[in-house]
């Protein structure tokens, strides 16, 4: 299944009750905040921009074409005390992420989780210690 | 029977431990050792004092009630006035009930958010004391505001901006602060509630233990509410060490800008020019 796009529908109990809320300062009422999804693709582009980090990745989808994800998080300074740094991630890159979907359908998410080609997991959501 | 009885034991805990966040706030730092950070923010290494607001905070959105409700005072706002509900009927917001994507937040433009909205974005702000005034330093949208302490009142046909004229004193061991002078241009919060020029926000303070601040405040604009808007608590927690970061967060319009035409517009199914 490797490069191939795997969607896993994350139904947890609890996930959505004691998870926070994501934080994007001009709403989330974009995204599917129920239905996250998982794929594996390569970094084209790494932005640690304001007001939001983006993650630009190409995704080979079941019949084997490249789909071009856009997944936009929080700012730069809210994921550097989450323990990101502005190099952690460059072009060419292999990565897992974890988004909600665009409700449009187009390939664009905000991130949830990204899984470095390591296992190093990287989350966005700051915690208060 | 057992897995029921475990899961209900589970929720049980999750709850207790949801309440001892909301009720002892610094019950979730008991076993943290202190640590031996010698910056500004570290109030360890200071015998702690009530009266002694300085450090770095965050306002946490946790998802348990009153911290994730995207600045409004609290879930149930009061009866608006003709004038308000004409404003609020026109109002975009990217979130609560009236959530688009076609939003109209004023801080789509880089407006300032103002007070009392800026102080409920989960992002960092510093509070630094002098004998006369306490600055609040706030890492978005890298504003600030003075809290004048002096004894003064306000001015008279003071001029309304952004952040308004805000005067301070303490209370025993609450610091109120008393804001006035705002203009009418920026949102009460991320619901799209507005508020006019007579905005009167009287904020409490209270700083329990090294750890947290908490705030309740009042929003007193009889233009736009039929009465007083008394919020929820809101918890602030203190950065502590290498998370004692504030950096550079200007809203930047060609920023702001950039990101519409790369992320919001393709999110929203509009296409990219």
């Amino acid at each position: 299944m490797k490069g191939k796009l795997t969607i896993v529908l994350v139904l947890v109990m609890g996930f959505l009750v004691f998870r926070a809320p994501l934080f994007a300062h001009h709403g989330n009422a974009a995204y599917d905040d129920k239905g996250p999804v998982t794929f594996k693709g390569t970094v084209t582009e790494f932005l640690w921009v304001n007001p939001h980090v983006q993650i630009y990745v190409d995704v080979k989808n079941d019949q084997g074409e490249i789909v071009h994800w856009s997944c936009e998080t929080v700012s730069p300074s809210k994921l550097f005390r989450s323990g990101w740094t502005r190099d952690i991630l460059k072009a060419g890159d292999q990565v897992t992420i974890t988004v909600f979907p665009a409700k449009s359908h187009a390939p664009v998410g905000l991130i949830r989780k990204v899984v470095l080609a390591d296992g190093k997991e990287l989350g966005t959501e700051e915690q208060a210690q | 029977m057992k897995k029921s009885l475990k899961m209900r034991f589970c929720f049980s805990l999750s709850v207790a431990m949801l309440a001892s966040l909301l009720t002892f706030p610094a019950a979730n730092f008991a076993q943290t050792a202190a640590p031996k950070s010698t910056t500004a923010t570290d109030k360890k290494a200071v015998p702690f004092s009530a009266h002694d607001l300085s450090g770095m905070y965050e306002f946490f959105v946790r998802g348990i009630p009153d911290q994730g409700l995207y600045g409004s005072p609290s879930a149930k706002p009061p009866d608006m006035t003709p004038w308000a509900q004409a404003r609020y009927d026109v109002a975009k917001p990217g979130y609560g009930p009236k959530a688009t994507v076609e939003s109209n937040d004023p801080i789509l433009h880089c407006n300032p958010s103002g007070i009392p909205r800026i102080l409920f974005w989960p992002q960092p702000f510093e509070i630094v004391q002098t004998p006369d005034r306490v600055f609040m330093f706030f890492e978005h949208e890298r504003v600030w505001r003075q809290i004048w302490t002096d004894g003064r009142s306000h001015p008279k046909d003071v001029e309304p901006t952004w952040m308004g004229d805000s005067i301070g004193r303490w209370e025993g061991d609450y610091f109120i602060v008393d804001t006035i002078g705002l203009n009418d241009k920026s949102w009460l919060d991320s619901f799209g509630h507005p508020h006019s020029e007579e905005l009167h926000v009287i904020e409490r303070y209270h700083h329990p233990n090294p750890n947290s601040l908490t705030l309740q405040y009042t929003v007193d604009d009889p233009t736009a509410y039929k009465w007083p808007w008394r919020s929820d608590t809101k918890i602030y927690t203190l950065l502590r060490n290498e998370k004692a970061v504030m950096e550079e967060l200007f809203c930047i319009p060609e920023e702001e800008d950039a990101f519409t035409k790369r992320i919001r517009e393709p999110a929203a199914g509009r296409p990219t020019n």
